[in-house]
């Protein structure tokens, strides 16, 4: 079985700093990662790095059994990797459905403009609304159906739920399963720690830029995550 | 015209791009060795030559040069390939073609001119006017009823996030450039039919859209056209009080929109 991420000796640096130091991780077609980890853990370069936005790594990435190409992130989109990123970062001078239309790619899949504002109905609402008129939560709708009109194959979210009340945060999660059940690999980056865990199937924590713990999110405790947070176990 | 290939540029690409002038006055050379080889050719397949010619130089230039010197953090470097690119560009046009001025003949046309309600109007006036309302309105439905157009606005916005979503960031910019001194030919092509151009009126032309950019805002299309009728009407009313005037007054009103800028806090 062809893995989605397979992830040998990852490491990564902004100059003197180690970002990442020889991370190994694999990720099954379909399977929800939660990534977990204290700020500067290397969680967001981790993703960044997946995304083609850094290009000073080593190490070995395959995306469905292809390598991955350094510091391109359209190769990266190519690859079916989508990123809802931290900060929504939407464009500005797009209305909410050119942000959605301009997500859009050739590869078939489920998620069409249709189906996205079925998941989201505040987009199709608000869809000739600029980005600077929408709350947070509406904000960060428009990233995740601008990442899923791509119908990508690995989806990432970093900082998922940063900044959202929790109603919306609710929203969003509940949004997760709908788009987990299309068969779409999803990692998360989130600090609600309970709650990613509650939605994954595996859960991988770092530490300064190592991995301190990587299983099945079933089972897992507190206690086991706790001493994984803070670079106890490995 | 003159200002909204450079606006565009450094819009998109965020390169302030030097050779803007050079495209300019290739613009016209263009057309004017379009005339000479085909005396018959009608003017808007002389436009349309010229446009397609600068284009082509314009995205050449990009594709080989300056997307480059853009993997660069600092935009300086672009800066100065550009400004590098501006001597060879005008140096070459020196070796090919002489240092001597050049106009595009329009005949009668150029004296041509009707009056409306006591205001005498001239017809070469009023059709640059009108390829350049045209052009503005080419470019803005390009820029905002189109997919290019999107995917031009996304590059801009956040030009990283523009590739992640599958946007070929590249392409664009070449694509940017190429319109970009597209434009400037078309600007070139005009400039040629009122007034002689010579190699060297690069430098002057790129002041001038440099004045129209930075009233408009740098990467406005939209506050470049409104600067380039103030700026254009400036020189129109003040070439019919004093004629030996020149752009001293296009100059003068620059300084003084400027200054008022500075003093109100709104400089950038």
């Amino acid at each position: 079985m062809t893995m989605a991420l397979e992830i040998a000796e990852l490491s990564a640096s902004y100059g003197q700093f180690r970002a990442l130091n020889g991370v190994s991780i694999s990720v099954s077609q379909g399977e929800t990662v939660a990534l977990v980890g204290a700020n500067g853990a290397g969680k967001s370069t981790f993703l960044r790095i997946l995304c083609g936005l850094m290009d000073s790594w080593e190490g070995q990435i395959a995306v469905g059994g292809t390598q991955l190409a350094r510091g391109d992130p359209l190769k990266s989109s190519h690859l079916g990797l989508a990123l809802v990123p931290e900060g929504r970062m939407l464009f500005g001078s797009l209305t909410v459905r050119e942000n959605l239309l301009i997500g859009q790619t050739d590869r078939d899949g489920p998620w069409d403009i249709d189906a996205i504002e079925r998941l989201f109905p505040v987009i199709k609402e608000r869809r000739n609304a600029k980005p600077s008129e929408l709350s947070g939560g509406q904000q960060q709708m428009v990233a995740i159906g601008r990442a899923l009109a791509a119908n990508p194959r690995i989806l990432l979210f970093d900082e998922i739920s940063l900044g959202l009340s929790p109603v919306v945060v609710r929203e969003v999660y509940n949004a997760l399963s709908s788009i987990r059940n299309e068969g779409v690999t999803l990692v998360i980056v989130d600090q609600d720690i309970s709650r990613v865990c509650n939605v994954a199937d595996s859960v991988t924590c770092f530490f300064k830029g190592t991995v301190t713990f990587h299983g099945p999110a079933k089972g897992v405790t507190a206690d086991d995550l706790h001493e994984a947070y803070f670079g106890g176990r490995s | 015209m003159i200002g909204a290939g450079l606006a565009l540029n450094y819009g998109i690409l965020k390169v302030l791009q030097l050779a803007h002038g050079e495209y300019i006055t290739y613009g016209a050379f263009a057309a004017v060795g379009a005339i000479v080889l085909f005396p018959d050719l009608p003017f808007p397949i002389v436009l349309l030559a010229a446009f397609l010619a600068c284009a082509l130089l314009g995205a050449v230039a990009q594709w080989l040069i300056v997307e480059r010197a853009m993997s660069y953090r600092d935009e300086v470097v672009a800066m100065l390939v550009t400004f590098g690119m501006a001597v060879v560009l005008r140096d070459s046009l020196v070796e090919v073609v002489g240092a001597d001025l050049r106009g595009l003949s329009v005949g009668r046309l150029g004296q041509a001119n009707f009056t409306v309600g006591g205001l005498t109007l001239g017809v070469l006036p009023l059709l640059s006017l009108g390829i350049a309302v045209a052009s503005f309105g080419l470019l803005a439905f390009l820029t905002f009823k189109t997919h290019l157009g999107r995917q031009i606005r996304a590059v801009s916005d956040l030009p990283d996030i523009a590739a992640l979503v599958g946007v070929p960031v590249k392409r664009i910019h070449v694509i940017v450039a190429a319109l970009s001194a597209g434009l400037a030919a078309i600007a070139g092509v005009l400039l040629a039919m009122r007034a002689s151009v010579s190699p060297f009126s690069g430098l002057d032309n790129l002041l001038i859209a440099f004045e129209v950019v930075v009233l408009g805002g740098l990467g406005s299309i939209r506050g470049v056209l409104w600067a380039g009728l103030l700026l254009g009407m400036t020189q129109v009313v003040s070439t019919w009080l004093d004629s030996n005037a020149g752009l001293f007054y296009v100059h003068l009103v620059f300084f003084i929109v400027l200054v008022f800028r500075a003093k109100t806090g709104r400089l950038s």
